[in-house]
């Protein structure tokens, strides 16, 4: 396994897709509102049938990146390019993408099957051939019985869902989705999800998804894109970045990692290094030297056990019991907070106040230096 | 116990009997001209009494048959139609400047529209007198339309603002992504979900115009008679009993214009 995570940047980044599969092609998108530079240079293939999460902290850009996909908004440089056209200045009406918005925006004074046909009409389909393809994709979505209803007669998943239907339903080469489940409670949450991954799979869309929810991502995607201050900060595998961010804020976003400042030092082997951490040495493979950052995600910690590398020892500050597991906020000198996720058994005096020692094996272990 | 059980119930008594005293009182002033004149119309009387001396229809057939009151009524008519017109093709449009466009200083704008309705309208009038003057439009047709297209334009734009603000705009970037084209996506969406707010504001524009007496009275000059003009001219030489109807006319079709404009604003919802 690679700990060694910070090439310059962009490079470790799985962006090129083969020419004859990519369905979009973003290059050095750039935009700025004033003085405020929202996108600095975003660099993105997304291939044929793909589904991208577009994931991020609110103001990382995502939003924007999405308005200029669908053409609400002009890069001010940069192309986009989709199946090989390029759409950068085209009218959202002219670039064939299909939109599913946060609040359904459903057509309130037509009925869900006319506004599922609504992108039929305005690509002057049959009536009769309409129809038809109406009720195929009211089937898609599990809902053929609510045709004639109108969309506040609807609950917010299936208004969603029809939404879904109407953007799919002419067949567009790209779908935009700007976080479709945000309006949703939990559980409805999790059914959606499950319910777009099969629409994907039956009808095979290259799909944009955007978001602000790891697990949401985690759970829908082939890729997940990480927006940060207007640049993708990774774009990989959700597994992936997850076990090996690239760096030190992805590591937080994506994974909840805890960060503890390290020294590494030469120990005679080019791609083994002493690392000394909040008290404790020991070697990891990396050919990183100096001032170094460990990321460990909350879940690889666990209660002292001999023969792992890193141990963090402190004061407990908080403990939650969440069922099977326990939540656990330690204080460690010269790292600060430290959250773990701990097995709940034998944990009963993990109480605040006491003194608690965790530690993580070595190959739990991501060596960052930014 | 029993004590302030007993205070509180006298002291619920008197809020009781106070309350409907208020709301008596106040219908009463609110109601009972209208029925005082309703039921004065209804009379063939030569001159104005109460209570009536006989009973019939003569003064509304009056009020339809003699050009005296059908002149006035007609010019307020046309006006008032001319009006509501105008002020929608001004407001419309610059509504969806406002609302959809990326224009600066969107609330100045909106706040200068509505400006003047804070304005005293005789205070008003005579500034436009002076303006009109200025421009050859006092006693025209043109001119009294602008003057109340002016007059209605602040409330139909507060009207319009309302109504737009709950048409979210993602409706016409759904419209536009699946291949319409803006004008088409305004036209089919927008404006179609804004239609009940938009006769509304027509209605509310043309009962404004048809109701009004000042500006007419500074700006219409001798030739331009509307009716409330009309009325007042006519109250000052002596009174035509044939006012009772008309006024119970104008009641009438006022409260079911507004009626109507109630209802449309509400589906509009």
């Amino acid at each position: 396994m690679t700990q060694t995570l910070n090439p310059p940047q962009g490079a470790e980044m799985d962006r090129t897709t083969p020419e004859s599969d990519v369905a979009l092609r973003i290059r050095a998108l750039r935009k700025s509102f004033g003085a405020n530079e929202v996108l600095r240079g975003v660099d993105l293939d997304l291939g044929a049938g793909e589904f991208l999460t577009l994931l991020g902290p609110s103001g990382s850009g995502k939003t924007t990146l999405l308005r200029i996909l669908a053409g609400f908004d002009t890069p001010d440089s940069g192309q986009i390019l989709l199946r090989g056209r390029d759409i950068s200045h085209l009218s959202p009406a002219e670039r064939d993408l299909g939109m599913v918005f946060q609040q359904y925006a459903l057509f309130p004074h037509l009925t869900v099957a006319d506004n599922v046909a609504y992108g039929l009409k305005m690509r002057g389909w049959k009536p009769e051939r309409r129809a038809r393809r109406v009720a195929e994709m009211l089937e898609l979505v599990g809902l053929p019985d609510k045709a004639k209803s109108r969309p506040q007669q609807l609950s917010g998943g299936q208004q969603q869902r029809v939404a879904l239907a109407r953007a799919l339903a002419y067949e567009p080469q790209l779908l935009l989705m700007d976080e479709p489940l945000g309006a949703l409670d939990r559980s409805l949450r999790l059914q959606m999800q499950e319910e777009i991954r099969r629409v994907h799979r039956e009808v095979g869309t290259t799909i944009i998804f955007v978001t602000h929810d790891q697990e949401e991502a985690l759970a829908l995607s082939d890729r997940v894109a990480i927006m940060h201050e207007g640049e993708l900060a990774g774009l990989a595998a959700p597994s992936q970045l997850y076990q090996n961010p690239p760096s030190t804020f992805v590591a937080r976003f994506f994974s909840n990692a805890n960060l503890v400042p390290a020294t590494a030092t030469d120990g005679g082997q080019p791609d083994i290094a002493e690392i000394t951490a909040a008290g404790t040495s020991f070697t990891l493979p990396t050919a990183h030297r100096g001032e170094v950052t460990l990321a460990v995600r909350p879940r690889s910690l666990r209660p002292a056990v001999d023969g792992d590398a890193l141990y963090l020892t402190g004061e407990v500050i908080e403990s939650l019991l969440l069922g099977e597991e326990r939540q656990v906020r330690v204080r460690v000198d010269g790292v600060g907070p430290v959250t773990a996720f701990v097995d709940w058994r034998g944990t009963d005096d993990l109480v605040a106040g006491q003194t608690c020692r965790l530690s993580v094996p070595a190959s739990e272990i991501t060596v960052l230096t930014e | 116990m029993t004590a302030t059980t007993g205070a509180s119930k006298l002291l619920d008594a008197l809020a009781r009997l106070v309350g409907r005293t208020v709301v008596v009182a106040f219908l009463g002033f609110m109601v009972l001209p209208a029925v005082f004149i309703g039921v004065l119309s209804f009379s063939n009387d030569p001159y104005i009494m109460f209570p009536p001396q006989s009973w019939g229809t003569d003064r509304y057939v009056e009020v339809v048959t003699s050009s005296t009151w059908i002149r006035p009524i007609t010019l307020s008519l046309e006006v008032a139609a001319a009006t509501a017109v105008v002020t929608l093709a001004v407001v419309v449009p610059a509504m969806f400047a406002l609302k959809r466009g990326r224009v600066p200083g969107t609330m100045a704008v909106e706040s200068a529209g509505i400006a003047p309705m804070l304005f005293p309208v005789a205070a008003y009038a005579v500034g436009m007198y002076a303006v009109f003057a200025e421009f050859g439009l006092l006693g025209t047709f043109a001119g009294i339309v602008v003057a109340h297209t002016v007059h209605a334009v602040p409330l139909v734009i507060i009207l319009l603002s309302t109504a737009m603000d709950q048409i979210r705009p993602e409706l016409e970037l759904a419209a536009m992504t699946m291949g319409a084209s803006r004008l088409r996506a305004w036209a089919g969406i927008t404006v179609r979900l804004l239609l009940p707010a938009i006769l509304a504001a027509a209605i509310f524009a043309f009962v404004l115009s048809f109701d009004e007496a000042v500006f007419i009275t500074f700006l219409g000059g001798p030739g331009l008679v509307t009716l409330p003009k009309y009325i007042f001219d006519s109250v000052q030489f002596g009174v035509d009993p044939a006012i009772t109807a008309v006024a119970t006319l104008l009641m009438v079709v006022t409260a079911g214009l507004m009626l109507g404009a109630t209802v449309l604003r509400g589906r509009s919802r």
